[in-house]
């Protein structure tokens, strides 16, 4: 009995000495399990294969623990993160006591063994370690680094890819995004697309070798695709890869790559991005370029350059043994800006986009019209400028020409010559076949204020705020406020349909004629614009239809530039049937200043075309002062070519 | 040989002699620039500079515009109000010949020649002058452009009447260079439509000693580059297009 009452207490001792260190365990760790000998399990000899806080099944080694600890033929694998933790798939797979395949994630920096190669470098924590195929894949967490490669060749360790988004690469580089490689050297792989120092490599026919060297020497590289990264220089070579700058590159990080322009909300962006078909280049920043956007290009073979708005094709021609280059300007809808590129040591420039030589001749001019303009306006040579308002003043009377260039030769100016240019040509869309001319468009808007006016800019408002109204009568259009007169330039297409008028039923305006009008006003500079080219349009072919009818064709035909625009100028001033009475030297009606009608007889064209005297009146009243300085001022506007095609 | 046979070769030599004396009295005022009568030599003196001044005028004006001074519609780009015509369109060079050149020139002076032709002064100071049809030569060469009008006036002045009828004047002109060397630039253009060959037009420029500048240009819904050719040496401008 004593004996039954001893083993009843032993038992209930043993229970609660159990249980007690059950509670202690849990309270200290969690579950223990005790080492798993898995090399004897397999029968590949004692303690070849062990570890402990996981489980193995068939093969697996899985289920990892918090604490776990394994040993794989002498290499150690530890700190791996519990796949309920890491939530990536978590596992090694054995195959005759090898590792067949792995995939872990790790809580602890370090270099990991698989089967007695070594990752080239130590893995930081927090990466997902995937061993497969022979091939070790490390996914980087957000900012992982490589402090360095090791030594290590293909004999010691894997073929390694390297995945990240923000991953920091030795020596201040970074994969920026997708893959990259290191088999003893670090190489992007044919098909693949990848960022590294925010320059990212597309298109890639072959694989790209990648170096950080320091005064690297290109010719070592002739039989390889080779990208090597310096402080503001790149050098590739080789076939079949396109390397695209960006706009936040490290190598060039400090360079301007983004200009805003007034008006506009969003930036226009640089970039350059390269082509290499069998070339080599090597791409430093100028550091004498005086806008400090430029880059310093030496190339050979065939390359293709595209800074956003000009494409540069270097061919090689085999058979002259020559060096080749084509360019091709990329239209956009919306305008760029560009890296300026010198070549070869200035042998060519390219500009802006303009390309020269270095004896200066401008081979290419690749700007738009409005840039152009612009350009022109900036380079203007002003003794040539003041000769020719002199010659033309001498002709036409002193004090005639406007130099209103000034109006034209800033970048916030870029979208008001724009609409310029589009106005022109939209105005010439008519079926009557009149056509006016940019500079002869421009004068007559500059005369009305359009450009200026006694405030300063009338777009200025508008630059600011590109909500605020454009009010017709500030532009001379105080007549637009009629409906039918609108349709009628729709008709004939002076106008074409899509511009926005925005009539102000409550308002009265009168105009020139003291005839009432509804105000009218304008949503945006453009068009504003295309209204005043359609009636100077307009009323151009009215003067035609004049002329014509009293002269002939054929002696319109011969009518000079400078007269017609004297016409037409008048035309607008004055009303067409002023215009007429004076051109034909016919009676017309009219109105006084207080808004009287009276009846005007016309002076006929030999009596009021001509210079303008001395002593004249000199009054925007004065049809045809207005006149004069309209022919004058246009004659300068094309003499010094402003508009003009390059 | 009776009386009355020798009377008829008097009489035949008589006439023939009236008629050699008259007609050397028609036309002794035209018979060469040289010997221009002191009295209508202000109006030939006109004429000719006013021809000068026209041809020099046209030569400009057909440089700007590839040569013509009625560009066919069919080939060529409006610039606002500049034509300018395509030398290379839908894949087949486009260059006008030197003859149609010549044409045109022709063309611009007959048509523009009275802009500068003002026989109104003469009739004030007393001149009376009517114009036959007027008839334009240009012959284009290598240096030189010669233009010949054909042009019969007849001037009196009181009781003296004198016919005017043939005006030529040369004006020094490489024109005919600049359209060779657009012909080099059209072939090196066609090579590789689309794109310009920058080193290609630098051979050009040297080998011609003449200033070349390509401008590519987006019209809406058709692409084109222009070509402006300079002559360093007289100025001219020659302008066209290529697709």
């Amino acid at each position: 009995m004593k004996n039954k009452k001893l083993v009843i207490f032993l038992g209930v001792l043993v229970f609660l000495i159990g249980s007690l260190s059950f509670v202690y365990c849990d309270e200290i760790g969690g579950e223990t399990t005790g080492t798993i000998d898995i090399g004897e399990l397999i029968g590949i000899g004692v303690e070849k294969i062990f570890g402990s806080g996981m489980e193995y099944d068939e093969g697996l080694i899985k289920d990892f623990e918090t604490e776990n600890s394994l040993n794989i033929n002498g290499d150690e694998f530890e700190n791996i993160i519990p796949k309920s933790v890491s939530g990536n798939p978590t596992y090694i797979k054995l195959e005759a006591g090898n590792i067949e395949s792995a995939d872990i994630t790790i809580s602890e920096e370090g270099t990991y063994t698989f089967n007695g190669k070594s990752t080239p470098f130590s893995v930081p924590a927090g990466s997902r370690i995937i061993f497969m195929n022979n091939e070790i894949t490390i996914e980087f967490p957000d900012g992982g680094e490589i402090k360095e490669f090791s030594d290590l060749n293909l004999e010691e360790t894997y073929l390694t890819k390297i995945k990240g988004e923000n991953v920091k690469l030795p020596g201040e580089h970074s994969l920026d995004g997708g893959d990259l490689y290191y088999n003893g050297k670090l190489f992007v792989k044919a098909g693949d697309e990848v960022i590294i120092d925010k320059i990212e490599f597309t298109e890639l026919e072959k694989d790209v070798n990648l170096y950080f060297e320091k005064d690297f020497n290109p010719a070592n590289h002739k039989d390889e695709n080779y990208f090597n990264y310096e402080k503001d220089k790149i050098s590739l070579g080789g076939y079949g890869f396109t390397a695209d700058l960006g706009t936040e590159n490290n190598v060039f990080g400090d360079m301007e790559t983004e200009k805003y322009i007034d008006g506009q909300k969003d930036p226009k962006t640089r970039n350059l991005e390269i082509t290499l078909n069998g070339g080599n280049l090597e791409i430093s920043k100028d550091k004498n370029s005086k806008s400090g956007l430029a880059f310093n290009v030496q190339g050979n073979g065939d390359y293709i350059i595209d800074n956003s708005r000009v494409v540069i094709y270097s061919e090689k021609d085999l058979k002259l043994e020559e060096q080749k280059l084509f360019v091709k300007v990329r239209y956009k809808e919306e305008l760029t800006c560009s890296y300026d590129l010198n070549f070869n040591e200035g042998e060519h420039i390219l500009e802006s986009n303009i390309f020269k030589n270095n004896k200066g001749n401008e081979l290419l001019n690749g700007n738009t019209r409005s840039e152009n303009i612009i350009h022109k306006t900036k380079n203007l040579d002003k003794k040539e400028v003041a000769k020719i308002k002199k010659a033309i003043e001498d002709k036409l009377g002193k004090g005639t020409v406007k130099d209103w260039t000034g109006l034209l030769n800033e970048g916030r100016e870029e979208k008001i010559i724009k609409n310029y240019v589009e106005a022109t040509y939209s105005a010439n869309q008519n079926i009557v076949g009149t056509k006016i001319s940019p500079e002869g468009l421009f004068v007559r808007s500059a005369l009305e204020g359009v450009g200026v006016d006694r405030d300063g800019y009338l777009f200025y408002e508008y630059y600011k705020d590109q909500n605020s109204l454009i009010p017709s009568n500030q532009m001379g259009l105080d007549f637009i406020g009629d409906e039918q007169h609108i349709q009628e330039l729709i008709d004939l297409k002076f106008l074409q349909e899509g511009v926005e008028f925005v009539f102000d039923e409550s308002g009265d305006n009168l105009n020139e004629f003291s005839q009432t009008m509804k105000p009218v006003f304008f949503k945006n500079s453009k068009d504003a614009l295309t209204v005043f080219a359609a009636e100077w349009a307009y009323r151009k072919y009215l003067f035609e239809r004049d002329f014509k009818e009293h002269f002939g064709d054929k002696k319109l035909g011969k009518i000079t530039p400078g007269e017609e625009d004297f016409w037409v100028t008048y035309y607008w001033n004055s009303g067409a049937g002023a215009g007429k009475g004076q051109l034909t030297g016919a009676k017309y009606n009219t109105y006084n200043r207080y808004g009287d009608p009276i009846v005007v007889q016309g002076k006929g064209r030999e009596n009021v075309y001509g210079p303008f005297k001395e002593g004249e009146w000199v009054s925007i009243h004065n049809s045809r002062y207005n006149a004069v300085l309209g022919e004058a001022t246009t004659i300068f506007m094309k003499a010094i070519g402003i508009f003009s095609s390059p | 040989m009776n009386k009355r046979g020798q009377v008829t070769i008097f009489i035949i030599i008589a006439i023939i002699l009236i008629v050699a004396v008259a007609f050397y009295f028609v036309l002794k005022d035209d018979i060469s620039v040289d010997k221009i009568p002191t009295e209508v030599e202000p109006v030939y003196t006109n004429l000719i500079s006013c021809l000068e001044e026209t041809t020099e005028e046209g030569v400009e004006y057909l440089g700007m515009h590839g040569g013509y001074y009625e560009i066919p519609e069919a080939v060529s780009i409006s610039y606002f109000t500049d034509d300018i015509p395509y030398y290379y369109l839908n894949l087949k060079t486009n260059i006008p010949p030197i003859e149609r050149i010549e044409g045109e020139l022709e063309n611009y002076i007959h048509n523009y020649l009275s802009n500068c032709l003002d026989f109104k002064d003469f009739e004030e100071q007393g001149f009376e002058i009517r114009e036959g049809d007027l008839l334009v030569y240009v012959n284009i060469n290598e240096k030189e452009i010669r233009t010949k009008l054909d042009y019969p006036l007849t001037i009196s002045k009181g009781k003296s009447t004198k016919r005017l009828r043939e005006f030529e004047i040369e004006i020094d002109s490489d024109l005919e260079r600049l359209l060779e060397v657009s012909e080099e630039v059209v072939n090196s253009y066609s090579e590789k439509p689309g794109f310009v060959c920058v080193t290609c037009l630098e051979e050009i420029s040297n080998n011609n000693e003449v200033q070349i500048t390509s401008a590519p240009f987006s019209n809406y819904d058709e692409e084109s580059i222009f070509f402006l050719i300079t002559s360093p040496e007289t100025e001219l401008n020659w302008k066209f297009a290529v697709e």
